[in-house]
């Protein structure tokens, strides 16, 4: 299986990666905003399920801690020359946004957390596979049925069409299923980092 | 084949496209922000520098008082050794210092001299 939290799937000893990294950073150090928006669809995914592990499975503080970290890119970027160092350091950034929310809970929003068992965000590098124990788990949870079409669709890597003429359904009723299916684990999945955060 | 799907993207994908569109303009919107801000700072920073050189350019170049009075004020006297002032003085005025006698101006080898003629008095 495919390391989730920690290993990129863009990370690369290329060279020709490198200098890549190199200037894609040095356009966004110059401000171009062009070079945000490549940045964000490399990395935006990526960033946001490492916050989701940081934040316990907590989407919204995950969502308000990643765009911190984004904006906090924009204030200290810098040229990179390795995917991996810039990727430390996103996850630097990152962890010091969580680290700046859990501190700006007020003591009644704390409070709250306390009543809801809210879990404070996990500052430390958290394990590389939390969130693929996670996932795996909750693919194991869900109907046999959501299981093979997730297969299908991301193992397999086979066009919708392709699914909706084996299955008898229609595309429309596949991206249907695939879209509940998606929703299903990600909800078991954030249950899990939420419970696991607790034990 | 790998036989397990890929979740991350699985997971990417479910999503909503809210969160990827709000996050990207929030980040563009900084972006923004920063440059007009750069802008701005070099503006001014320029904007200064152009002031402070116009204005050493334009302003009036004054002696210092303090300088003046440190020309002007006389040497201190030595303690015991009487000041001597020494100055240029024109022809008329030397020749007013000996009323009487016969002092005067003549070239002698091409440069100008001051004659002073003895009289019985000093001879």
């Amino acid at each position: 299986m495919k390391p989730v939290t920690d290993a990129a799937p863009t990370l690369s000893a290329d060279p020709a990666v490198g200098a890549g990294i190199a200037a894609l950073t040095g356009r966004m150090a110059r401000g171009d905003e062009d070079a945000y928006r490549e940045f964000h669809g490399a990395w935006f995914h990526r960033l946001f399920r490492y916050v989701l592990v940081l934040m316990r499975g907590d989407e919204h503080a995950a969502r308000d801690v990643a765009q911190e970290a984004l904006l906090r890119v924009v204030r200290r970027i810098r040229s990179f020359d390795s995917e991996e160092v810039f990727w430390d350091w996103l996850k630097c950034l990152a962890r010091s946004a969580a680290a700046d929310h859990g501190r700006k809970s007020t003591r009644y929003h704390r409070f709250l957390d306390w009543l809801s068992h809210r879990p404070e965000p996990m500052v430390a590098e958290p394990g590389p596979d939390v969130l693929e124990t996670a996932l795996t788990s909750a693919l194991d949870g869900l109907p046999e049925s959501d299981r093979a079409l997730l297969r299908a669709k991301y193992s397999e890597r086979r066009p919708v069409r392709e699914i909706a003429q084996e299955s008898g359904l229609t595309e429309e009723a596949v991206e249907s299923r695939l879209s509940r299916a998606r929703a299903a684990l990600r909800r078991i999945t954030l249950k899990l980092l939420r419970d696991e955060s607790g034990t | 084949m790998n036989p397990e799907p890929d979740l991350n993207r699985a997971l990417d994908e479910s999503h909503p496209d809210e969160v990827v569109t709000s996050s990207l303009a929030g980040t563009l919107a900084a972006v923004r922000a920063r440059r007009r801000r750069r802008q701005a700072t070099t503006l001014v920073g320029t904007v200064s520098l152009v002031a402070v050189a116009l204005w050493l350019v334009r302003r009036p170049i004054e002696p210092q008082p303090a300088n003046i009075a440190r020309v002007l004020e006389p040497p201190a006297a030595v303690q015991g050794v009487p000041r001597i002032v020494l100055r240029e003085i024109t022809d008329e005025e030397l020749l007013a210092y000996f009323p009487g006698q016969p002092a005067g101006f003549a070239t002698v080898n091409g440069q100008r001299e001051f004659i002073l003629l003895p009289t019985e008095s000093t001879e």
